[in-house]
């Protein structure tokens, strides 16, 4: 298979849009701050009634 | 629920999407122009919030998301040379026409961003659905933040980043509160 070599034009609409876009692609943290997301993803913090409510009404709604 | 409201994929031409209004400069600008842009790009996917008439009155967009960190010198030569990078989605936009504010649109909303994330989460791994509150307060003065916060997103920096506060909603906390949710035969 051949592989263009062209780039994309960096003034092109499309590399216009992934450029404004490019904010969804990625959230930044400082190394501190990802340490804590590490210990929450071992020990999730503690729910709160209102998203506990949220999901009992999303398995409600989507039971089958 | 107070409201009935549907929930639709968007396509370009399917509702009318000009007279929507979030009385927000970035947010009005996005709907009306930049969301089928992105949308046909794949860079977002557009959820259109339509009340019983078929008026427009709420978007959401997700997408792929990433959560990082930078790099710290001493993890050059460590375990993570490129800083630790987990997989999320992100709740891109998510805006209320200021007609329906306080009916519990957004609430309805955001049940549909968390169904449709925990759906994708069955066969896609994530850690977590993030967004960016903004930095601002509600026509009550609450801060946006808040609104997440109470239900179960925490903010993920100690203070806002360009405006706005990056917040996350742990898969492992909805799951470990509903496990039933998240039980999927392939």
């Amino acid at each position: 298979m051949k592989v263009s070599k062209q780039p994309v034009p960096a003034d092109s609409a499309l590399a216009q849009t992934f450029n404004e876009a490019k904010c969804f692609a990625s959230t930044t943290i400082s190394p501190k701050e990802m340490e804590q997301v590490l210990r929450d993803i071992e020990n999730p913090p503690e729910s709160t009634d209102s998203l506990g409510e949220l999901l009992r009404e999303i398995h409600r709604e989507h039971r089958t | 629920m107070s409201i009935e409201l549907k929930f639709f994929h968007y396509k370009t031409g399917f509702v009318d999407i000009q007279s929507f209004c979030a009385e927000h400069k970035d947010l009005d600008r996005y709907v009306k122009e930049t969301m089928s842009q992105w949308e046909s790009s794949n860079v977002t996917r557009n959820y259109l919030t339509l009340d019983v008439q078929g008026n427009c009155v709420g978007v959401f967009s997700l997408s792929a998301s990433t959560l990082k960190d930078t790099t710290p010198e001493v993890r050059k030569e460590g375990n993570f040379p490129n800083g630790i990078q987990l997989p999320t989605i992100k709740i891109g936009r998510f805006v209320v026409d200021n007609s329906i504010r306080g009916k519990g649109v957004g609430r309805e909303m955001l049940k549909k961003c968390i169904y449709l994330f925990i759906e994708a989460s069955k066969t896609i791994g994530v850690v977590g659905l993030t967004v960016d509150a903004k930095d601002e307060t509600d026509s009550q003065g609450r801060p946006i933040y808040g609104y997440y916060e109470k239900f179960g997103f925490k903010r993920l920096t100690s203070e806002p980043q360009d405006g706005c506060w990056p917040m996350i909603l742990y898969t492992g906390k909805m799951k470990k509160q509903y496990p039933a949710l998240f039980e999927q035969e392939v």
